[in-house]
């Protein structure tokens, strides 16, 4: 055996896969060879490190689920299995039986209840004319009178309208007239105005004209 | 009832036969793919796309006797496409493992002693700073404890590369746990 011999079984011997016969050769070489023993439970003391090392378990487990595929036998049974046991549950469940099956003929049969003030009317088969609106006539009566009250409407409408309008403008005539008597009285003042002021100037006009008058004759005396 | 059994009824149409392959592998592969990416998400994901698969393919199997060694190599192939398709975000996370504190703290204090709760975050730090490669054969012989010969089947590599990568792995933690100054006999467990 020489050290790259040894060292090939080291594994083997760490691990115990080695045979009896190998792991008495290498035991009996390591003992004239420390170096190589040292480095072997070097290896040992590494692996009873590892081996300190918690173990970690998965949080959930993992279940596998396939829809089952049922023959109709199968599928009877285990529908049978359904219906109550109880007395109570029994009697519940004929009742719901027997209102789903009430539901599904009469849906068949067009079966119809009618309660008006003559009675309750029964029938299979036939179905009423059901008349929620109002009829033609009354609908005509109605299309007429809404006719005439917008007609009405439209006309006191109108009216007002056009006393608003005679209103602004009778309102708009009184504006001018005042306008017009006041625009008359102005012209009327200023006339008056211009009047005395002519008869101011031609009074003295003639004032100064006889002054002049006056003079002249004094002095023609005098000569 | 064996495996092998079992998995024979399954392709037979019997879904508790598979039911049961699952409650009898989910914890083994579970703690397979927690020790790979030391964590409880990514394993989780793990287990259940292996047991998709072999949902899926056991048809395939020829040797029912085989599937032990089967699952196991669907598992192992998950984990390293996994390990590839996330590589980037892995590298980086391996990165900052390196960084951990407490192993720093242990390499600048050497009488600091390691806590029994600190034991179990440190010693899978130091797995991960493995290749991929011994990750596997040291998980799958100290943890999952396969006989070399299936360890060999499974990766579908000669017995004595197994040896060879196992050897180096464990050559490889003792050095990042001489330097994190991490010795049996100063743990406080016992």
């Amino acid at each position: 055996m020489n050290d790259q011999l040894a060292r090939s079984l080291f594994m083997d011997y760490l691990y115990n896969e080695i045979s009896e016969e190998e792991k008495l050769n290498l035991e009996s070489y390591l003992e004239d060879h420390p170096k190589l023993k040292n480095e072997l439970d070097q290896l040992r003391k590494t692996r009873s490190l590892l081996q300190k090392m918690p173990e970690v378990d998965p949080a959930k487990k993992l279940l596998v689920m396939e829809p089952r595929k049922r023959s109709f036998s199968q599928w009877w049974h285990e529908a049978g299995n359904l219906l109550p046991r109880s007395f109570f549950g029994k009697a519940s469940f004929a009742v719901a039986a027997c209102l789903i099956l009430l539901l599904i003929v009469g849906s068949l049969t067009k079966f119809h209840i009618e309660t008006s003030s003559n009675g309750i009317a029964i029938s299979m088969g036939y179905s009423p004319t059901v008349n929620n609106g109002i009829s033609a006539q009354q609908a005509s009566a109605l299309v007429k009178q809404i006719h005439r009250e917008n007609a009405a409407m439209l006309s006191k409408y109108a009216r007002q309208i056009d006393q608003q309008n005679k209103e602004q403008l009778k309102q708009v005539v009184n504006y001018f007239d005042q306008k017009r008597m006041q625009d008359l009285q102005l012209v009327d003042q200023t006339l008056d105005e211009l009047q005395q002021n002519t008869n101011y100037k031609l009074h003295q006009t003639n004032q100064y004209l006889g002054q002049v008058l006056q003079t002249v004759s004094l002095k023609n005396n005098n000569n | 009832m064996n495996d092998a059994q079992l998995v024979k009824n399954f392709r037979k149409g019997d879904i508790e036969a598979f039911n049961c392959l699952v409650d009898r592998w989910q914890q083994r592969i579970h703690r397979f793919a927690f020790r790979y990416f030391a964590s409880h998400d990514e394993a989780m994901e793990i287990t259940q796309k292996t047991f998709i698969k072999v949902y899926k393919k056991l048809h395939t199997l020829e040797d029912a006797d085989k599937f032990s060694s089967w699952i196991y190599r669907i598992a192992n192939n998950l984990c390293l496409d996994e390990s590839k398709r996330a590589g980037r975000r892995r590298s980086a996370s391996m990165e900052a493992l390196t960084e951990h504190p407490v192993a720093e703290q242990l390499a600048a204090n050497p009488d600091r002693q390691v806590q029994h709760d600190e034991l179990g975050s440190i010693l899978q730090l130091a797995l991960n700073q493995l290749p991929a490669e011994q990750r596997i054969v040291i998980i799958m012989k100290e943890y999952q404890e396969l006989k070399f010969r299936e360890i060999a089947e499974i990766l579908d590599e000669p017995e004595n590369t197994v040896k060879s990568r196992l050897y180096y792995g464990l050559k490889k933690l003792r050095q990042l746990f001489e330097q994190w100054n991490i010795e049996l006999e100063a743990l406080h467990h016992e």
